[in-house]
């Protein structure tokens, strides 16, 4: 065992009670109410730059539109067929509700290796919205922490996590449609 | 820590999702001194694992049960954020064949510990304090980082691979829009538990510093200058732990301390001609160090480059996509075996990601892509042509000398969107030819120069029907392959078939049929396999897997291994709180 090894051990044997401890602390506190799940909670603001070639240019601040506009956030890769059948779902929407208030913005997840042929897919989708990238994945890691996709996150226009979720398939579309239909509308009595 | 620490943190991870499911999770977060209003987040990665079988030489890593635990937990305020993952894993193997009684850990016979790899493990992987002020960013501890497209440093999570390296130590970010700046410093702390074997992994002593300073241009700001410097040094490890790398890679350790020092800069203008077209390049010089083993050795000092260029064309429909690189002698770690796990660069190869070579240090090549998306319509179409020289990353011969690779390709899709209700589908398909030469004549007399050294055929299509709630998803592939061996050429097949129903975003089945004629002398030839997913709450799941996956290998990022089959079952629940 090198020196290296032996120091994580080291910081394992200290830190392991402390996390457990933490642990069993949030038992009880959970049915309280005093933890919050991510949705109902605040969005974490973010800025990144679009793609090379995509459908926007310069930087998008994620803060710009937090408590004004409907916001769902698509995480995507180039090599991820679902989310190439989810993103084209999303733009008919985005079409269809941006004067109302709808903002759409897809991550993409791609390396160095496939980030340039992001651009070509944004491209034969149609898409419109900004397609952003976040190569060092400090993003991603945030507000992805299981770095899933496709994985969508809807945001009230209050600025607060609606929904998440994991993967896509074609029998969702009608929920999709009538969830954002929702949160559209609540935005616009408000 | 004991194992009764081990216990006691696993049961905690049961616990914790019963325990909070009694609330619906609406709310708001709490307001922390020094955070503010602070959102509370926990992601739980539970996998329970039965395998029966890898299909491999070693009798001491099958028929055994093993619980994987991840846990991710961050408290995310207004400025400040702190996150800890917290890694388990706890292997529960029956019958040993050493000791003849069920055994956690260990159960290896005398002389041949090596064999047992799979070893209990808990530990706080990664732990960030992050600090965002106005403009700034600044972590301490685990932080990933990428300078340019990664060819001077790259630390990323590659899940695929199950490579996740990060820098432990400082990281500070100064973004003020038309200038920025980075730096960072630190060791490397690769994630200890393999997920593709259930392996533990050395940590490895290598230490990074580096910087980049930058500035935009442009109304947007996005024609982006930078520059950057990264030093690498990597003091030899596993002398005193024998094998750790022996085992897993096709060359053993032979060098001692090594040292690295990468100077470079980037260009970026992702919208020229009203967007029309984009353009990348970045440059890169690199002094690799490398000590002597002994006294009455030399040590090694060369010098290595890497170039990497993109430009994209778009107008109307038509996309052309043309890449070029040349790297050679440019290794900021080995990426072969076990190795991969200490990779802190991910060249662009500017192959297909099915189709990667482990050797990125010595290339040259280009590839060109044309896509022609029949706008409005629902037809797109595309090819492309890829030609590139490479060698291994061990040899240190030029690209031009090794072997050339030439891949064309081609797909066509179509989309047909249906209204609410009404039957919708979507349909994909792919195929493509590949062919490596050698430009050398390589050992042995049984090649020559000139002659095939790997040959694939590929294709695959996939068709999508759905209506209302329901949807289903057929899936064909198959690769014919064809490689040079030691003295005569191995061909085989590889691929597959699945079909998948899904009711809404909740539920989905998916019976599939895999085959592989790789290794039908030693490993089985069809792969049959059940998988099952059941999404229950805000991105929560439980996901059911049953049979044989046939692996194989896998690349990303510039980085590939080979994934061994798996024989058993695997019961996955993922919790977000």
């Amino acid at each position: 065992m090198n020196v290296f090894t032996a120091m994580n051990r080291r910081i394992s044997s200290l830190l392991m009670p402390l996390l457990a401890l933490t642990l069993l602390a949030g038992i009880p506190l959970a049915p309280m109410g005093t933890a919050d799940a991510r949705v109902g909670a605040r969005m974490a603001p973010f800025t990144l730059p679009a793609i090379p070639g995509g459908p926007t240019r310069g930087r998008m601040a994620l803060a710009d539109k937090l408590g004004e506009d409907v916001i769902v956030v698509l995480f995507w890769a180039t090599w991820c067929i679902p989310c190439r059948q989810e993103l084209p779902v999303y733009q008919e929407l985005y079409q269809q509700y941006r004067d109302q208030g709808l903002t759409v913005v897809a991550i993409s997840m791609d390396d160095s290796s496939s980030l340039p042929q992001a651009a070509g897919w944004a491209r034969r989708m149609n898409l419109t919205f900004p397609v952003l990238s976040d190569l060092d994945t400090s993003v991603t890691n945030r507000i992805n922490p299981r770095r899933t996709a496709p994985f969508s996150i809807w945001i009230d226009h209050e600025g607060r996590i609606n929904r998440e979720h994991e993967g896509f398939n074609q029998g969702e579309r009608d929920d999709i449609q009538a969830g954002i239909a929702a949160l559209i509308r609540a935005r616009n009595a408000d | 820590m004991s194992r009764l620490g081990v216990v006691l943190a696993l049961a905690c991870v049961v616990t914790v999702p019963s325990a909070v499911s009694a609330q619906d999770g609406e709310g708001e977060g709490w307001t922390l001194p020094g955070f503010g209003e602070t959102n509370f987040s926990l992601t739980s990665t539970s996998l329970a694992q039965y395998r029966l079988d890898n299909f491999d030489d070693n009798v001491y890593n099958d028929d055994f049960f093993s619980l994987t635990e991840r846990i991710d937990l961050s408290l995310d305020g207004e400025e400040l954020s702190l996150s800890v993952r917290l890694d388990g894993f706890l292997p529960i193997f029956g019958e040993s064949p050493a000791s003849g009684g069920p055994s956690v850990g260990n159960r290896c016979p005398p002389g041949e510990e090596f064999r047992c790899e799979i070893e209990w493990d808990l530990r706080p992987e990664r732990i960030a304090l992050r600090w965002r002020p106005e403009n700034w960013d600044i972590i301490v501890g685990d932080s990933y980082a990428v300078f340019g497209r990664g060819l001077a440093l790259s630390l990323r999570k590659v899940a695929s691979v199950g490579v996740d390296t990060t820098v432990r130590g400082l990281q500070v970010r100064y973004d003020r829009g038309r200038f920025f700046a980075q730096a960072l410093g630190g060791y490397a702390n690769s994630q200890n538990l393999d997920p593709v074997n259930l392996s533990l992994i050395e940590e490895h002593p290598d230490f990074l510093f580096g910087a980049r300073v930058g500035t935009r241009l442009g109304e947007y700001e996005d024609l982006e200058f930078g520059m950057h410097g990264v030093h690498m040094i990597s003091l030899a490890g596993c002398e005193d732990s024998g094998p750790c790398d022996f085992f897993f890679s096709p060359i053993p350790d032979l060098v001692a301390d090594v040292s690295a020092t990468t100077v470079g800069w980037t260009f970026s203008a992702p919208a020229l001609m009203d967007g029309e077209m984009s353009f990348y390049a970045e440059a890169n010089m690199m002094l690799r160090e490398e000590d002597p083993l002994n006294e009455n050795q030399e040590g090694e000092r060369y010098w290595g480059r890497a170039i990497y260029s993109s430009a994209q064309f778009m107008r109307g429909g038509l996309s052309a996509l043309l890449e070029l690189k040349d790297y050679h002698d440019f290794l900021l770690a080995r990426s072969n075996g076990m190795r991969a796990f200490h990779v802190y660069s991910s060249s662009p190869t500017t192959d297909l990601e099915t189709e990667q070579l482990r050797g990125v240090a010595n290339a040259r090549g280009g590839a060109l892509r044309l896509t022609y998306a029949f706008s409005p319509g629902p037809w797109s179409a595309g090819v492309g042509g890829i030609m590139y020289g490479h060698e291994d990353e061990d040899r240190r011969a030029d690209p031009f000398e090794g072997i050339l690779a030439r891949h064309i390709y081609a797909e066509v899709s179509r989309e047909n969107h249906a209204g609410m209700g009404e039957l919708g589908w979507a349909f994909e398909m792919s195929a493509g030819y590949r062919r490596e030469t050698y430009l050398h004549d390589p050992a042995g007399d049984i090649f020559n120069e000139g002659d095939v050294e790997a040959e694939v055929y590929h294709g695959s299509a996939e068709l999508v029907l759905s209506q209302g709630h329901h949807s289903v998803d057929i899936s064909v592939q198959n690769r014919e392959e064809n490689h040079a061996g030691f003295i005569t050429y191995q061909r085989y097949r590889r691929g597959g078939v699945s079909l998948t129903y899904s009711w809404q975003s909740e539920f989905s089945i998916s019976p599939a049929l895999r085959w592989s004629t790789e290794r039908a002398t030693t490993q089985p030839i069809y792969y049959p396999s059940v998988e099952a997913k059941w999404v229950f709450d805000h991105g929560s799941h439980l996901r059911v897997f049953g049979g044989r996956n046939p692996g194989g290998r896998v690349c990303s990022g510039g980085v590939c291994r080979d994934v061994p089959p798996f024989q058993g079952v695997q019961a996955e629940l993922v919790y977000r709180l």
